[in-house]
């Protein structure tokens, strides 16, 4: 193979590096919010669309692995009553149904709005925890909202 | 704040990434116990709360062998207590994640290992592919954070038992209240349009960084840089003319 020819080929890899570069820059869009929008039912919002809570048919396991897959979370809490998501954007909370209902409820906070939303379950591992010391953790047989 | 972020930010972002692909991130080999007092108090508790709901005694146990110098033993605890077994008989029905992590001498060449498990008395219960599914990995038990492994992973279990139709799903149940004055979220997390094109970033980098390189190696080597030669005249006898 002749240098000129080694020369375009090289040339070709880097201007290919350089299209799939500015394909991700440019053509990505969406974030963990969006994506929560588009695919399950919005039932409430709240807090000037800082919070927003959906419904989906599916139970919580599949809801929270569905949204993992799709959008990473910097970190995850599993806890007996359902999953915590936390991403820069928000902390996403998957949590069953209300009783006698199926699927799942999902709860999309700002950081703040989040964390007091779930202070029992976050408090002092997503942020500081200074409250009471006796059982607080809520909960029981698909008691929640 | 948005989901949306400015290009400023994503060349940002891509920036840092690059050089944290660079440096690294070394995870220290664990030793026992794997959960601090305090974690293993509060999973006990978290347990024993699922257990009050759903009938079911849940726990966890992890063996861990150390050649690197730190001491071998077992790491458990359920729904009956910090250091309790699940597998007794106040718990007729019991479902407890299992794992068992080695670390080798500094001086093996073997690699640290990992493998976890459920176990349970109840057909159909959860198991280690369920667990997989759902973020668990042998590798994040190897690495520093094996504490939250441990009790992401069993605290699955009441979950995962709901889902399956084999007990009664348990929900979460929002604060009410005030947080307590300073209370605040920290640990602010890294970009979430990094952590999801992050990879497909540093291989387009790497594509081009490596036909640049290519290129610039070619150009150097088949067309070096030398000093221009210096035009000679070449001496030629002359017919004729004087000679000495």
């Amino acid at each position: 193979m002749s240098p000129k020819v080694k020369l375009l080929a090289a040339l070709g890899a880097a201007g290919i590096g350089l299209a799939a570069l500015l394909g991700v820059l440019f053509g990505t869009k969406g974030s963990v919010r969006s994506h929560i929008a588009a695919k399950y039912q919005r039932v409430e919002a709240e807090s000037k669309g800082r919070s927003a809570v959906y419904t989906s048919t599916q139970p919580p396991g599949a809801v929270a692995k569905a949204i993992s897959g799709a959008w990473k979370p910097a970190e995850r809490i599993n806890d007996p009553g359902g999953y915590f998501l936390r991403y820069r954007s928000a902390i996403v909370a998957v949590t069953a149904a209300a009783a006698g209902q199926q699927g799942s409820r999902i709860y999309v906070d700002d950081q703040r709005q989040g964390y007091n939303r779930w202070y029992p379950y976050l408090g002092g591992r997503w942020g500081t925890f200074s409250g009471p010391g006796e059982t607080f953790r809520g909960g029981g047989p698909a008691a929640g909202k | 704040m948005t989901g949306r972020t400015t290009l400023r930010g994503r060349l940002a972002a891509a920036a840092a990434g690059m050089v944290a692909l660079t440096l690294g991130n070394a995870a220290p080999a664990g030793a026992l116990p794997v959960l601090d007092a305090t974690d293993a108090t509060e999973l006990a508790e978290a347990l024993a709360e699922a257990t009050d709901d759903q009938n079911v005694c849940y726990g966890w146990k992890v063996a861990v062998y150390d050649y690197s110098g730190g001491a071998d033993g077992i790491d458990q605890g359920s729904s009956l207590g910090v250091g309790q077994t699940a597998v007794r008989t106040e718990c007729p029905r019991y479902v407890v994640f299992e794992a068992s992590i080695t670390y080798t001498s500094p001086a093996s060449e073997s690699e640290d290992s990992a493998r976890f498990d459920v176990v349970s008395n109840i057909p159909g219960a959860p198991t280690a592919v369920d667990l997989r599914d759902n973020g668990i990995s042998v590798g994040a038990l190897l690495g520093a954070e094996d504490d939250e492994v441990v009790a992401n992973a069993t605290l699955l279990l009441p979950a995962l038992m709901a889902e399956k139709g084999l007990v009664e799903p348990i929900s979460l149940e929002a604060n009410t209240e005030p947080l307590p004055a300073g209370d605040r979220p920290t640990g602010t997390p890294g970009s979430d349009w990094l952590r999801k094109y992050g990879a497909a970033v540093a291989v387009a980098a790497l594509i081009l960084i490596g036909g640049l390189g290519w290129a610039a190696w070619i150009v150097f080597r088949e067309y070096p840089f030398t000093r221009a030669s210096v035009p000679t005249t070449s001496r030629r006898k002359r017919s004729g003319g004087l000679h000495q």
